[in-house]
């Protein structure tokens, strides 16, 4: 390994751990402290000089015998902690309650990214054989850090199913993708647009996740860092993080959005009447929009739902006020303004004969 | 046993007993100090002995110094007009020593008596190490086609409390300079 990729992987953790760097201007050395312990590194001027080496060594060394972290490891496993900061947080220490629905908000948030993200055959024995790779590591100290091992979990007995063999483990599969989510409820909790509860559904954060997030995001916390290290064993593709950071403000929006989730019921309709009330395709979209009427218990509900070209177009071959019946799952908001709307579709039945079935992923990864 | 001997009274080389002997001066002010170090077990980057400072109050609570030792024993080493110890330096080890680096650099040159029988006086109750060690500072001298020949001004004594102000200065991140301007020729 070059000596400036040590010297990332060293610096890495030493801002997890929360080292501070103290390099007075034009040093020829970078020195941080953490209480009354010091690492001294080479400047990144001078890495390659002849010295940087034994700096580097003995900074390795000193981080085992100090923060019990062994850096010359190669992991064979991914890795994600979580670092809890705030003024009411002591140096690895939290209160005890908020601390086990921390744990407990992080679990769930890496089970349901895995059970939303199996949807083939034998779906509770994968889920539950990926969860026995997954193991919860004691935290640290450095404000309160969760951490976890994820396993690159390979089915064993996975001799027809195909579905992830393309992209690798089905562990760093389900990995990245809870990576990813984090990543998106990052973007989704900090946009100034609010989004329905549907929308949400869309890119994959439910009442679950929000929930979990926010029992990890514990009263005492003002900023959550989420870091996750990739095994080199196999390739992580650039879409991945390594580092998500939450603040109070995603907090609130996520707490703001369990309450509209719990306003809502899902609902499995089977050919349910509507009738097509407008078709558009916005400038610049990628996907056309086609407007519904229905009627459910009495009360008469518009929904839009966004498909590809090829739909689009057939489903303009029916004229406005065509009376088709739709399958699929749909939520319903029970506010003062009641409102449906469409999750996925399964088929647009458009006449007797005639059903247009539809093969749409349940959730955009 | 004189300069131009090559072998002492125990058979081994002068020049590797000249190496002891600069090394032992400069173990002597680390034990008076109180001071770690260490020696490389190959020494391709012209460092004989790292010297660790421990609980000192500037910014570098740990610093550290890197010595080259030499040892010269020539007559004509010392300059008496103008009172200078000349040692010459290969093209590496100037090279090795005038370059920037993290861990400030120093040349300790030794000054050993011609006669290697001189370099110890034994007394009834105690030895005494001939003569004195002068350092210097070769950070940011300019390059050079060949050797060099250094001229170290014998002010630059190498003394404990010189040891100990060198590690202050370190500790402060104060690039370390010589007492006077440079005399290489």
């Amino acid at each position: 390994m070059s000596n400036k990729k040590l010297k990332d992987k060293v610096l890495k953790h030493l801002k997890i751990m929360g080292w501070k760097n103290i390099t007075p201007e034009s040093a020829p050395i970078e020195l941080w402290n953490h209480g009354e312990n010091q690492i001294v590194l080479p400047v990144d001027s001078l890495i390659q000089h002849s010295q940087s080496i034994a700096l580097l060594e003995a900074a390795i060394s000193s981080i085992f015998e100090i923060d019990k972290v062994n850096l010359n490891l190669e992991f064979e496993v991914d890795r994600v902690s979580v670092q809890a900061s705030g003024q009411n947080i002591g140096y690895g220490r939290i209160i005890y309650q908020e601390g086990l629905k921390a744990l407990s908000g992080l679990y769930e948030i890496i089970k349901n990214n895995a059970s939303s993200n199996i949807n083939i055959k034998g779906k509770t024995k994968y889920v539950n054989e990926y969860m026995s790779e997954v193991h919860m590591m004691a935290p640290d100290s450095g404000s309160m850090i969760y951490k976890a091992e994820l396993g690159l979990y390979e089915p064993q007995e996975d001799n027809d199913n195909e579905s992830f063999q393309d992209l690798g483990s089905l562990g760093r599969v389900l990995n990245s993708r809870c990576a990813k989510l984090v990543l998106k409820a990052a973007k989704t909790f900090e946009s100034s647009r609010e989004f329905s509860p549907a929308e949400l559904m869309h890119v994959g954060i439910d009442i679950k996740f929000c929930e979990a997030f926010v029992n990890l995001f514990s009263a005492s916390s003002e900023t959550l860092r989420f870091q996750f290290d990739w095994s080199p064993k196999e390739i992580v593709s650039d879409d991945v993080p390594t580092e998500v950071l939450f603040n109070i403000a995603h907090k609130e929006a996520a707490q703001k959005y369990v309450k509209a989730f719990k306003k809502t019921e899902s609902l499995s309709l089977v050919e349910q009447p509507a009738i097509i009330e407008k078709y558009s395709w916005p400038q610049d979209a990628t996907k056309g929009k086609v407007s519904f009427k229905t009627s459910l218990d009495n009360i008469d509900y518009s929904m839009t739902y966004e498909t590809d070209e090829i739909l689009y177009l057939r489903l303009k071959q029916e004229k406005v006020k065509k009376e088709v019946a739709l399958s699929g799952k749909f939520l319903r908001t029970k506010n003062k303004k009641s409102k449906l709307e469409i999750l996925s579709l399964v088929s647009i039945k458009i006449g007797p004969q005639d059903t247009l079935d539809i093969d749409e992923p349940d959730i955009d990864n | 046993l004189s300069a131009n001997e090559t072998h002492g009274k125990g058979g081994s080389a002068v020049c590797l007993s000249k190496e002891s002997l600069s090394y032992a001066y400069i173990s002597a002010l680390l034990a008076k100090l109180s001071l770690n170090h260490n020696s490389p077990i190959i020494d391709d980057q012209s460092i004989d002995v790292t010297v660790y400072g421990r609980k000192f109050s500037g910014v570098w609570r740990e610093p550290q110094l890197q010595l080259q030792l030499k040892c010269t024993n020539k007559s004509g080493c010392i300059d008496k007009k103008t009172d200078e110890i000349i040692i010459d330096l290969s093209k590496k080890n100037y090279d090795d020593l005038r370059t920037f680096s993290p861990i400030p650099k120093v040349l300790v040159v030794h000054h050993a008596p011609s006669s290697q029988e001189e370099w110890i006086k034994e007394n009834t109750n105690s030895i005494e190490l001939m003569n004195m060690s002068y350092w210097y500072i070769l950070g940011g001298l300019s390059d050079s086609d060949g050797g060099k020949r250094i001229r170290i001004p014998l002010s630059q004594k190498l003394d404990s409390d010189r040891l100990i102000e060198m590690l202050k200065e370190a500790s402060n991140l104060i690039p370390l300079t010589n007492l006077v301007l440079s005399n290489v020729e």
